[in-house]
Parts: C-alpha cells; sequence; structure tokens
C-alpha cells in the first residue's frame, strides 16, 4: 500500500500501541528502528505467554517444523487470505486441493477463501501424491495451492504419471527460501498460476495482481495489508490493518528491487539476481 | 433417531425423479417411474443396501443431490482393498450442540480431522458464539504443532486414537499434558493399553470416544458418546445422532434384528441431517460389526459398542496404514518361503516408550523357514505409506517389530478375517 506521511505516521502510532500494551520492549519501536526478522522472533519470544489471552489464532514463525526458534505469531482471528481468494475467484476455482503442511495453520485461511467463492476445500497430505492426483482426476479438483518446492515435485509426478496438471496453480514462496521460477510444467498455456511469497506461513507479504499472473515470472505487489519503505538495504513493511501482532518496519530478508509501475498503478518488485 | 415418517420422506425425496439418480439406479427404477413410497418398516429393511464399491463406482459429480457450490470440503476414505479411496463430499456441518454435554469448547481445541477438520470446529465455536481458536494437529509434524498448542493456551484435544501417543509425548516435552481437560478420539477401537496411557498422561483428561466415517455428510459422527471413558468394559459406548436412523443386520440371514442387549451384528447407516443435504446415505453397510449395551440409553436411545470391521481389510495406524492388498503385494516378493495366504493380528503393547503396535503376522509358510528373517524382510518391504515401510516405523522407535508365525487358520476355503485388532 503506497500512502501519505502523516497516515503512515498514524500507522505507526497505532502499532506502537499495540507493542506498548503488550510489553514489548521500546528498543523494538523506536522511531527510526528497524525490526530485524531476528528481533521480531525475540518479540514473539517475549509475548507467548499473553497469547491465550489475546483474540488470535496462531501460525508457525517457520516453515521448517524443526526449526529451533519456531514460535507463534499471532494473527487475525477472523479466517482471511484475500490475496488467494481473489486469484480463485478470478480463475473460476470450484474443487481446490491443499497440499501445505498442516502445521502451518492455514486450512481455515484457505478454506474462507475458498467458500467466499463457492469452491469446496480438498486437503491432501503432500507425501500422499497418489490420492492427490487422482483427485485431480475423478474429484473436480482443479487448483493447487502448495508451496514452490512442492510445486515441482507434484508436478513432476503429475507429468511422470500422466494425470491432468491442474488449471490453477496459487504457489506460496516462503520468504527465508527465496524466491525461484515456478516448474517448466506450469509455464504451459492454459495453466493460471499465482504466487505469493509469505513471511509466515498463511501470512502474505508480496503477491501478483492479474497482470503479474500473466507473465508468470516472479515480480510481485506488496500486499495491500503493509506499508512499506524501500530504504535502500530492503524493503521494510508496517501492518495498515488492525492486526493482534503488527509488524513495525520489518526488514523482508529478500532481496528485491523496484521494476517500474504496473499496469494496475502498483509499484513491482523483482528479485534480484 | 429418525423416525418412520421421516424415512418414508427421505425415501421419497432420494428417489425424486428430478433429483439425484443414485438411488433410482440403486433401486432399479425405470425413468417414468414415480418417487418410491415405502409403506411400512419391512419395505423400508427390503431396500438394497449402500455399499461402499457402489459408490466408489459413481462420479463425484453424479453422487451429488446438490449443486457443487454448496459443497464445503471432499474427504478421502480408504477403499476397499484394491480399490481407489473414496472421495466424499460433505456440507457445513450441523446438530452438533451435543458436544457440549462433555465439553464447553471456551478455550483452544488441537483437532486433526476426526472427528471434524479445524474449520470445522472454528465454525461450530462462531455458530455458539466462542471464538473460534484451533490449532491444527500435523500428524506428520507433532512437535511444530504442539508448540504452537502450547503457545496458543489449548487445553483439548480432537484426534485420531493413533495420534494420541505422537502429541502425548510431545505434551510431556512441553509439559502441556497436564492442563488437558477434554479428548475426544476417533478411529480404531481403544485398548485397555491405550486407555491407561490416555489416563496417565492426560490425569485431569475427561475422555470420550467418538464413532464417525467420511461417508456421512456434514460431520462424520455415527456414534456420540454415551459416557466418558472410564475403564470399564465396553470402554466406548455410543448412542446414535438424531438425524441419523441405525439398523442391526445379522450378517449370516440379512435379517434386521431388534436392539436388545447382547444382540451383535453388521451396523447399517441411514443419515440425513435436513437440507442442504450432499448426499443422503440410506443404508451403507459401513462394515462395523456392533453389540447392543443397553436397550435405552440416558440418552433415549438405544446403546451399543463398536466389535470391528466385520471385513478388515485395513487399519489406521500411526504414520499411516497397514492394508490387506499391500500385506499380500509383499508376501508375493518371496513366492519361494510363503504363499500370499496370511491373518495379521494387530496388538498395542505396553512400553517404556508408551502403547506401541506389534504385528502378528501368521503366515502359510512353504516347509521350513527362518520366520525372524522372514519377518525383517517383510517389515523393510511393507509400506505404510507412499514412502514409508513399516521398517522405517520400527527404525523411528513407532511401531514394535514384526512376529511371523505359521498360519493357525490354513486355506480351507472359507472366509477369514485377514486382520484382527486386539
Amino acid at each position: 500500500m503506497e500512502t501519505t506521511a502523516s497516515k503512515f505516521l498514524g500507522v505507526k502510532m497505532r502499532v506502537k500501541e499495540v507493542y506498548e500494551r503488550l510489553g514489548i520492549s521500546e528498543k523494538f519501536f523506536k522511531e527510526n528502528s528497524k525490526t530485524s526478522p531476528d528481533d521480531f522472533i525475540k518479540i514473539l519470544g517475549e509475548i507467548e505467554n499473553r497469547i491465550p489471552e489475546m483474540n488470535c489464532r496462531v501460525v508457525p514463525s517457520s516453515f521448517n517444523p524443526d526449526d529451533e526458534n519456531l514460535r507463534a505469531f499471532p494473527y487475525t482471528l477472523s479466517p482471511s487470505w484475500n490475496s488467494c481468494e481473489t486469484a480463485l475467484r478470478a480463475f473460476g476455482a470450484r474443487g481446490v486441493m491443499m497440499r501445505l503442511p498442516l502445521f502451518w495453520q492455514t486450512e481455515s485461511l484457505l478454506h474462507s477463501a475458498c467458500r467466499a467463492v463457492g469452491a469446496f476445500i480438498f486437503l491432501n497430505e503432500t507425501a500422499n501424491m497418489p490420492v492427490g492426483a487422482l483427485a485431480i482426476r475423478v474429484a473436480e479438483v482443479a487448483t493447487v495451492v502448495t508451496d514452490i518446492n512442492d510445486a515441482y515435485l507434484f508436478s513432476s509426478y503429475l507429468a511422470e504419471n500422466k494425470f491432468p496438471m491442474g488449471k490453477t496453480w496459487i504457489i506460496v514462496h516462503p520468504i527465508k527460501e527465496g524466491v525461484r521460477a515456478i516448474p517448466e510444467a506450469l509455464m504451459e498455456k492454459g495453466i493460471h498460476v499465482a504466487q505469493e511469497v509469505h513471511v509466515f506461513p498463511g501470512v502474505p507479504v508480496l503477491d501478483q495482481c492479474a497482470n503479474l499472473w500473466a507473465d508468470k515470472s516472479t515480480r510481485f505487489h506488496v500486499s495491500d495489508s503493509y506499508i512499506h519503505e524501500n530504504a535502500g538495504g530492503g524493503l521494510l513493511i508496517t501492518s495498515a490493518e488492525n492486526e493482534p501482532m503488527p509488524f513495525f518496519r520489518y526488514h523482508l530478508s529478500i532481496p528485491l528491487r523496484e521494476s517500474g509501475k504496473c499496469v494496475c498503478g502498483k509499484i513491482i518488485f523483482e528479485t534480484k539476481t | 433417531m429418525l423416525n418412520f415418517g421421516q424415512l418414508q420422506s427421505l425415501t421419497e425425496h432420494v428417489t425424486d425423479p428430478a433429483g439425484g439418480q443414485f438411488y433410482r439406479k440403486l433401486y432399479k427404477m425405470l425413468p417414468g417411474d414415480p418417487s418410491l413410497k415405502i409403506g411400512s418398516l419391512k419395505e423400508w429393511q427390503s431396500l438394497p443396501l449402500v455399499t461402499k464399491e457402489a459408490l466408489g463406482a459413481v462420479p463425484l459429480k453424479d453422487r451429488l443431490f446438490i449443486p457443487m457450490p454448496l459443497v464445503d470440503h471432499i474427504a478421502v476414505s480408504s477403499g476397499t482393498s484394491g480399490r481407489s479411496p473414496l472421495f466424499n463430499p460433505h456440507t457445513n456441518e450441523r446438530n452438533q450442540e451435543f458436544q457440549f454435554e462433555y465439553h464447553d469448547f471456551k478455550t483452544p481445541i488441537m483437532a486433526f480431522g476426526g472427528p471434524m477438520i479445524p474449520h470445522q470446529y472454528e465454525r461450530f465455536m462462531r455458530q455458539n458464539g466462542i471464538p473460534e481458536r484451533v490449532v491444527a494437529f500435523d500428524p506428520k509434524n507433532p512437535k511444530a504443532s504442539v508448540i504452537l498448542a502450547r503457545a496458543a493456551g489449548v487445553d483439548s484435544l480432537s484426534l485420531f486414537l493413533y495420534q494420541v501417543h505422537a502429541a502425548g509425548e510431545h505434551m510431556k516435552k512441553e509439559k502441556m499434558n497436564e492442563r488437558i481437560r477434554f479428548i475426544d478420539v476417533v478411529g480404531e477401537t481403544c485398548s485397555q493399553v491405550f486407555y491407561e496411557y490416555m489416563r496417565k498422561t492426560f490425569p485431569k483428561a475427561k475422555i470420550v470416544s467418538s464413532y464417525g466415517a467420511q461417508e456421512v455428510d456434514d460431520a462424520p459422527y455415527i456414534g456420540i458418546a454415551c459416557k466418558p471413558m472410564n475403564g470399564s468394559e465396553p470402554l466406548a459406548v455410543y448412542h446414535p445422532k438424531k438425524t441419523h436412523y441405525l439398523e442391526i443386520r445379522n450378517p449370516e440371514t440379512g435379517e434386521i434384528l431388534e436392539p436388545r442387549a447382547g444382540v451383535e451384528g453388521d451396523l447399517l447407516v441411514t443419515a440425513y441431517q435436513g437440507e442442504p443435504a450432499v448426499f443422503p446415505l440410506l443404508r451403507l453397510q459401513i462394515g462395523d460389526s456392533i453389540k447392543v449395551v443397553e436397550e435405552k440409553c440416558p440418552h433415549g436411545s438405544w446403546s451399543f459398542t463398536v466389535l470391528g470391521r466385520t471385513n478388515m481389510d485395513f487399519v489406521k495406524i500411526e504414520g499411516g496404514e497397514l492394508r490387506s492388498d499391500e500385506i499380500g503385494r509383499v508376501l508375493r516378493l518371496f513366492p519361494e518361503r510363503v504363499s500370499d495366504i496370511f491373518q495379521l493380528h494387530c496388538y498395542t503393547r505396553e512400553t517404556q516408550k508408551g502403547p506401541l503396535l506389534e504385528l502378528v503376522l501368521q503366515v502359510d509358510a512353504r516347509g521350513k523357514i527362518n520366520f525372524e528373517l522372514l519377518a525383517r524382510d517383510i517389515e523393510n518391504n511393507l509400506r505404510t505409506g507412499p514412502s514409508f515401510t513399516y521398517g522405517e516405523g520400527v527404525k523411528e522407535g513407532r511401531y514394535l517389530p514384526i512376529r511371523c508365525e505359521p498360519l493357525e487358520q490354513k486355506n480351507d476355503g472359507k472366509k477369514h478375517k485377514r486382520i484382527v485388532v486386539h
């Protein structure tokens, strides 16, 4: 979200209030401070005991289940995944297969997006590719929601075993792993692909509009939920909406560069190579 | 339970010429035939049964009684041996208020897929004015799930029985096992050993067992816990849901039996929770045998316990499932030592690591063979998941090693159970 300085100030004040209420050390929200990913994990550790009394859901702070620093990130209670919902609606999804790990806590978020567009959800454990493939063939499932690593594995499995590829893929790039180009099999004309970069599972910070979906490249916009600052050394985001645990000048750990303005009016960011 | 008048209306509804065609085909009705009107319970009892095979033979879209956009989710259930899994459509869960008998749901719950998946719990809580705080349990990543559960303040669990051990061990490490005050388990029949484990691990928990199947629309409950488990046998006693009609069938004669205390037979399930119903289920032969416990339980209906599967050809275990067709495949890898005739006995053994699964595989040996060596060869080839073997599970400490022994029941031409859960 691009915004005026005065609006930005208002947002920062609101974030500051939340941090103060949660008893977060002042050093994390001083006027010109940045929040590094490591600092944010420390903050999550500080507020963990407050979570049961917060009106929130939790998602993990890591995409890796074995991460020693895995913490709970308090996230909005009302299940929403707006960017996914937009893509599902645009591509006319009817049956949606979720192949994201269950511990990511994205099932309810995706289900909510599905119901908003009149689609059903089907959970497919990532290891169980035969059943996932069968769902595409016989169970009216034509949309796959997965992460970039699984997109490679599952699309290869479908191709090798001569299953239909599915009409639509919504692909999550975990920010810590950087952004990779999508598999060749999904470049085929007729397959729609929407990509997002998540800072934590279910928390998109970079997404795409219809123009960016169309070229299937790894170019993104900053999600509408955040105000961003391009601070030379990288992109800083601040939560624009009321969140139980907002980001304050959070440094996105991914090398991005501005790449002009999109037809939709937003700034395009692409991965630095 | 549904009454006869409701069964009459239901039969008419599912055979309406303008509606879904599944039952019209099953009942061999002709294109111009009007909807079926049954005049007596005897006529109802003569209606053909629905089987999983019959459901699996019809494409999902042709099984729907409502437009596709009203389908909430689909869930997969294991097909019978050698057959494809069955994709079951579901609408919104309804009529779930019975769940408040044992728990208030005011605090976060950790749930997997049985009886309800996380979004269903969220909706159930929201509909009842409770903040929808649910942590999804990931059986592949129990440690990460439990870390989140601890942080969220989870104090109740809804899991498959075979997942409770993994969750319990991680909860002990996170020192949160003693805060658990409610557990709803579903899945395989609970053994006394496993009940003792749950009692010891979760000393403050009220433990109930629910009985369900994914073929049932809305939330897949068939049997509602009649009482919490307290260690006395039968451990799990159920009564029917008010939107269901359960029948007991003599497996040899096909006769429908009166639900008198002690009567045993195969269970038939009719489930209809009102509209929208994605697939009204009439007389499904679920594949379980049951025994009536009380003719009138405190909830006003007859109650029952589940004895086991009638033709068990798979059993769900931690990290996957054991399938009889897979066991047959593995045995055929060693034709010089055994035939593919077997009987598998599943036991839950108490160990220092908690209750673990032990398999005793009775095999039809060809001459004198080394059973110990055969057992190792089998477990290293026996898949419990698409990319996981039983042997890998043994190495990880999930299961006890397989024991092989000579088959007691020889191939005498009669049908014997291939998997027996003790």
